[in-house]
This record gives structure tokens, C-alpha cells and sequence, in this order.
């Protein structure tokens, strides 16, 4: 390519590039360096990392190698936001898209299992703190009707159950945007592929299995990416439920970073600095892998 | 071809006369708009963590002042976090939406005026007509940054007194007596708890705590721990006060945390025993309308009790310094502190407001703590982080009363800070 045919490009695509620079790079930087400064604005290197490791309300493998409920710390309740939430969006995703195909009224019921992506999820977490609630809670209703009442209780109110119900009921919220994309993508599959193994004789299972979900790889790539991007950054549910409690049960690293930055008196911006950092790393990390997958796919 | 163009130039000349006429009328209508326009009294915002009855109380004394000076006021109720979160957050970025905040919190007081962000009120209210106790937790450098305008007690355990006769119970006197009547409670037909919890962010549970380290450690207890004097993680904290209060919680007394101002209504039908609760909770339906019936009994044995304080504070940034002044001056005073006495709920920091003007029931709280040894509320005084905390561990503490209880008072002790005051 020409100096003069790189220009032009370069050219159009400097408006856009001075845009993330000042909002995306320049907050990212800046970030990473107030994570290195103290309160008093002193370089300190990267005390206010080791000081976040060192709170049990980030790290406490402990009481998870001994048996024990949560709390865990943030990072491993973000870890096993992933490690459950991530595998139930995908698989319901999928079974409602496939199912909802050729369903009469299917776009119908689409759109309502859609409604959780589009609401504010303050609201979801106001909605979820009702659906767990003792008394009114649907959850609890449910148990009643089909002889469980023993166990009803207010979900949400005990560290041996908020973590799980936060994440079902996270998975609730999230599975419209797999099975949204996951319907997308079987709509871009081609049909004669279907026809060929009808002809061949391949089962329903087979054919889904060997037809359609590797088809489905680049929208696989976009849900996982997605939702791990999801998982990572969560924050409303989980403040307007318990704010992280109760006793750290439910913590995870958006809620700590936010109570350092503007609850605390005074605000420890390079602690919460250090924590958006290790979350900027985290989820650059996942993005560029998944990303450089779905590229090459 | 020509009367095309003829007609084309009528039309043009048709749009240009409207036009200029439309100018000119515009002109005009503005002119005439100007000489009547008069420019609004400022008004002014204040914000506070007040909300429904207590909410409908403060704007009648609002209104008392926007009759008194014409200065309109609109009020916002924020959330406890809000609060914390949004004022300091405006103010650092340079703007001051509110010309008032009403808070309880003085440590976060004094971060605001250390960073400057607040105006002094020490010549805009009469230091002797407010206890020196008051006046010292927002006191910075010699100058005086929160106006005393509500006092909050924490008295004791309210109750419906219909249920006590009813049921044949009788007020304690003692610890054991208190563990009794928890026990005869239980044992009612229809009543879940003995103890209502009340839930928000934790502080009502924080509260409860609050009268069992005073009840049962004295109010000194509770002074050493505010100030560093005596570890959360001490012997005595933890025998005399968690363990006794983690006994009731694993025996059931405790009910499990609802909306505080929910459980009014379930006390008051029986589902509960007793609620303890500050004296704010008396403007609070139902007990708001049944006072006659409506009876509180102090911590067996206690010789302190809670107050808390709400703080009127100016933004130095405020828009309106000569209203927002004024505001602050007529909060500060008996007048506007004796409206919200009559409205029930209120107890005032103005030494002038007469016991003539209390209900029975929130004289009888007044008398209460003149009584006793008046103490600031713990977590108020510590600020965030430790109030976080400590509303986080006691939520834990009330739905899981075995959890351990040297590492909650370690989590604790290690989230103290001293008080700024």
C-alpha cells in the first residue's frame, strides 16, 4: 500500500481513534496509575495490589477447601459466577433456540424471555430480591405447591444460598441474549445441510450434534464472550440484593471496587484502582483470546 | 411560463411580508413577556435520607419557612448509600445540586469540611442552646459545620401495651427478666418472634447490637470502642455482649430481617412481641395512630442509651449562599425544631423547644434519656468502612447466629479506624 493510500484510511479513521483515545486508553492509563499512588498521591508501586489480595474479602480460599459456605472472597465468587452461570446461559440459550424454531408463537415467547436482557438490572435485582422473598417470593410459592414448604426461606437472606440464587437468577435475566443469538445463528445455517443427512438417514441427535453445533461455533463464540464479559463486571443484582453481603457472601470485585472508590471515608481510589485493574486484565485477557478464536473460526 | 414565474414572485413576496410580521410580533411578544417576566425566588433543594411520614413532617416545616421568607425549598429523600455516594461525588466534580444536606453521620461530615467542601455555621447558630456533646463530633479547628436539628434516641424495646395485658406479661426490670419475658412471648399462640428485626442497609440491626453492648457492657463500653480504648475482639465484648446476643439469635427470639418500617405493623398484630427501634419510629403507622397504646421499655438495667444526631450542612458551592444560609438558620432554631416536635417522631436539639409541645410518648422518651448516659451510635460516629462492615457482619450474624464469632469480631477490629472528632 502507497503512503498516500495509507493516508487516506488513517485519515477517517482519526476521529474514532481520538474518541477511544480519550475514553477508553486515557481512563485505562490513568486507572493503572492511581492503582500504583496511596491516598496521599505517593508512588508506592504495587502495594495497593498486595493489599487487596491480602483482604480475606477478596481472597479466602479457606473456608472453600474446607467445606465451607461462602464467604470466599470476590475473585472466587466472580470465579464461580463463570463457572455456573456461564454453561447454564449457553445451554438454555441454545435448547430454546433450537426449540423455539419452528414453534407457533415462538417469536412471541422470544420476545418474553428477551425482556430480562432489555430491563435495567437494577430493576432485575429488585425483581429478583421478590422472586427469593420468604413470603411473597414465586421461588418459595413453587416450593409449597409441590410439598416443599419445609424449605422456604428468603434465598437471598443467607450466605449458603445468595451466591447460587444471585447466579439462577442471573441466568434467568441473561439466557434471552444466548437464545437471541443462538436463533440468529441456526437461521444462517444452510438447510441442504439438514436435507443431506435427512437423506443419509442421521438421527435428530445426531444432525444437532454434528450439523448444527459446529455450525453454531462463531455464535457460540459471541455468547461465551459475552457473558463472561457479564460475569466479570457484575455489580447491580448483587448491590441492590445484599450489597455484597451477607458477610462478604456475595461479594464480587465490582461491588469492593465500588465501595473503596465512593462509600469509604476516606475514598481509597488506589485500592479500587488496583481492582479495576486486575478486572480490565481479566476481561482483556478472555476478550482478546475469544476474539482472536472467533477470527480465525 | 412568465405567470409561473409571476405567481412564483406573488408567493415569495406573500412569505416575506408573514415573515418579517411574524418577526416583529415575536419582538414584541418578547418585549411585553419581559416587562412582566418576574425572575423566580431561588429555590432552594435540600436532601436528606427522609421519606414518607418522616418526609411529610419536614415539609410542613419547610413550608413554615418558604411562608416566613418566600423561598421556595423542594426536598429530595435519598438512600442511605445514595446519600453517602452522590453528595461528595457532586461536590468534587465542582457542583452542588443540594444548598442543604440533613445527614447522621459526623465522621462524614468532617471528611467534607476537611476537604473544604462545606461552609462553617458557627456564626449562624447560638452555640449555648445545644449540648456541647452535639456541637464537639462536627467540630473542625475551632469551627462548627453541622446545625444540631433532630435528635434520634434509641430508648428501648417498643410495645403494644393491649398485648402486654392481654397476654399477662409485665415489663422487666432485669437481664433475667427480660430472657423470661422473650421466652413467654415465644410461647404465644400467632407470634413468630419475640423480637422484630428491622433490615435496610443493616443499620437497624446495628442499633439492636448497639443496646446489648450499652445494656449489658455499660455506655463506657461503647465509648471505648468508638475511640480504640477497648478492641472489638476483647474478652469482654465477646462473653458479655456477641455470645449472650448470639444465644437469643440460635434460640429464635430474633426475627429474621424485613423492611424496618414494615414491622410496625407486624408488631402491632401480634406477629411480634416487641421492636426495638429509635424514637423516629413513633411517626410511623401504625404506631403513629394508635399512641395511647404504644409504650417502649428501656435495656433491662442499662445505664446509657443511643442519640443520634441529624446535621444540617451547607455546601460551600452552593448557588444560593444567602438562602441556603438562611435555611440553616431557621432549622437551627427553636421554631422550625418545635413544628417537627408537634408532628411526633422528633426529638429536638434546641434547648428552647418546651416539653409542652412532645406527645406522652415522646416526652416520655425525652425523659428517658435524661435519665441515662446519652452516647453517640457506634457506626455513625466510625463512618465507612467499619459501618459497612459492621452492618454486613451482623445481617450474617442474624441469619446464621453460629457463625464464628472471634473471626466477625476480627472483621471488625480490623475495619476500625478512629473517629475524626
Amino acid at each position: 500500500m502507497s503512503r498516500r493510500q495509507i493516508k487516506i484510511p488513517l485519515l477517517f479513521l482519526t476521529p474514532a481513534l481520538l474518541l477511544l483515545t480519550i475514553f477508553v486508553l486515557f481512563p485505562v492509563v490513568n486507572t493503572i496509575y492511581i492503582s500504583l499512588l496511596n491516598q496521599e498521591g505517593e508512588f508506592v508501586g504495587l502495594d495497593n495490589y498486595a493489599e487487596v489480595f491480602g483482604r480475606k474479602e477478596f481472597w479466602n480460599p479457606q473456608n472453600l477447601i474446607e467445606g465451607k459456605p461462602p464467604p470466599y472472597g470476590a475473585l472466587i465468587h466472580n470465579g464461580i459466577w463463570i463457572l455456573v452461570h456461564l454453561p447454564l446461559s449457553v445451554f438454555f440459550g441454545l435448547l430454546l433456540a433450537v426449540l423455539l424454531r419452528d414453534v407457533k408463537g415462538g417469536a412471541i415467547i422470544k420476545s418474553a424471555v428477551f425482556l430480562g436482557v432489555v430491563i435495567p438490572m437494577i430493576v432485575g435485582g429488585v425483581l429478583l430480591r421478590f422472586i427469593y422473598e420468604a413470603d411473597a417470593g414465586i421461588v418459595n410459592a413453587f416450593l409449597r405447591v409441590v410439598g416443599l414448604g419445609h424449605l422456604a426461606r428468603t434465598w437471598t437472606a443467607f450466605p449458603q444460598t445468595i451466591l447460587l440464587s444471585l447466579i439462577l437468577g442471573s441466568v434467568w435475566i441473561w439466557t434471552g441474549f444466548s437464545m437471541i443469538v443462538y436463533s440468529a445463528g441456526l437461521e444462517g445455517i444452510p438447510m441442504e445441510l439438514f436435507e443431506v443427512a435427512k437423506i443419509d438417514g442421521a438421527s435428530r441427535w445426531r444432525t444437532f450434534w454434528r450439523i448444527t453445533v459446529p455450525m453454531l461455533r462463531p455464535a457460540t463464540i459471541v455468547v461465551v464472550t459475552m457473558t463472561l464479559l457479564w460475569e466479570l463486571k457484575i455489580f447491580d443484582i448483587v448491590w441492590v440484593i445484599q450489597r455484597g453481603g451477607p458477610g462478604g457472601a456475595s461479594m464480587v470485585m465490582a461491588v469492593m471496587m465500588y465501595l473503596r472508590a465512593f462509600l469509604y471515608i476516606p475514598s481509597n481510589f488506589g485500592t479500587a484502582s488496583a481492582i479495576a485493574t486486575l478486572l480490565t486484565i481479566m476481561t482483556f485477557g478472555f476478550a482478546a483470546y475469544l476474539v482472536n478464536r472467533m477470527v480465525k473460526s | 411560463m412568465s405567470h409561473l414565474l409571476s405567481s412564483k414572485s406573488a408567493i415569495t413576496t406573500l412569505e416575506a411580508v408573514l415573515s418579517i410580521l411574524l418577526i416583529i410580533a415575536a419582538i414584541f411578544a418578547g418585549y411585553f413577556a419581559y416587562l412582566v417576566y418576574t425572575p423566580p425566588e431561588p429555590e432552594l433543594t435540600v436532601f436528606s435520607l427522609w421519606s414518607d411520614a418522616e418526609e411529610e413532617n419536614f415539609l410542613e416545616a419547610l413550608e413554615r419557612f418558604t411562608n416566613n421568607t418566600g423561598i421556595s425549598v423542594r426536598h429530595v429523600g435519598y438512600s442511605t448509600e445514595e446519600l453517602l455516594i452522590a453528595v461528595p461525588t457532586q461536590l468534587r466534580a465542582g457542583v452542588a445540586i443540594a444548598d442543604v444536606v440533613i445527614a447522621p453521620w459526623p465522621s462524614w461530615i468532617l471528611s467534607l469540611a476537611g476537604e473544604d467542601y462545606l461552609t462553617s455555621v458557627t456564626d449562624m447558630i447560638d452555640t449555648t442552646k445545644f449540648p456541647e456533646t452535639y456541637l464537639d463530633v462536627v467540630t473542625a479547628n475551632n469551627e462548627i459545620y453541622g446545625v444540631p436539628f433532630k435528635v434520634s434516641g434509641k430508648p428501648g424495646f417498643w410495645y403494644r401495651k393491649s398485648f402486654f395485658t392481654t397476654n399477662d406479661l409485665t415489663v422487666p426490670t432485669t437481664y433475667a427478666e427480660f430472657k423470661t419475658l422473650l421466652a413467654d412471648i415465644s410461647q404465644i399462640s400467632g407470634v413468630d418472634a419475640a423480637i422484630a428485626s428491622g433490615n435496610g442497609v443493616g443499620w437497624p440491626l446495628s442499633d439492636t447490637t448497639e443496646a446489648f453492648i450499652i445494656g449489658l457492657g455499660g455506655y463506657q463500653l461503647q465509648l471505648d470502642l468508638i475511640f480504640g480504648d477497648k478492641q472489638f475482639t476483647s474478652t469482654e465484648v465477646k462473653t458479655d455482649v456477641f455470645e449472650e446476643l448470639a444465644s437469643l439469635l440460635q434460640a429464635g427470639y430474633f426475627s429474621v430481617p424485613d423492611d424496618f418500617d414494615a414491622q410496625p405493623a407486624k408488631v402491632w398484630d401480634g406477629t411480634y412481641g416487641i421492636y426495638f427501634q429509635g424514637s423516629f419510629i413513633t411517626a410511623f403507622a401504625p404506631f403513629k395512630d394508635n399512641l395511647d397504646d404504644l409504650s417502649f421499655f428501656p435495656f433491662p438495667g442499662t445505664d446509657g442509651a443511643t442519640g443520634a444526631v441529624d446535621y444540617a450542612i451547607m455546601p460551600a458551592l452552593t448557588d444560593h449562599p444567602d438562602e441556603a444560609q438562611q435555611l440553616m438558620e431557621f432549622l437551627a432554631s427553636a421554631e422550625a425544631q418545635e413544628i417537627m416536635v408537634g408532628l411526633g417522631g422528633f426529638l429536638a436539639a434546641h434547648a428552647d423547644v418546651p416539653d409542652s409541645a412532645y406527645s406522652a410518648i415522646d416526652l416520655s422518651v425525652l425523659q428517658f434519656m435524661r435519665t441515662v448516659t446519652v452516647v453517640p451510635d457506634l457506626d455513625d460516629s466510625l463512618g465507612p468502612p467499619f459501618q459497612t462492615t459492621f452492618w454486613d457482619q451482623l445481617k450474617l450474624l442474624w441469619v446464621t447466629p453460629t457463625t464464628d464469632l472471634d473471626t466477625l469480631l476480627q472483621t471488625l477490629q480490623d475495619d476500625w479506624s478512629a473517629p475524626p472528632f
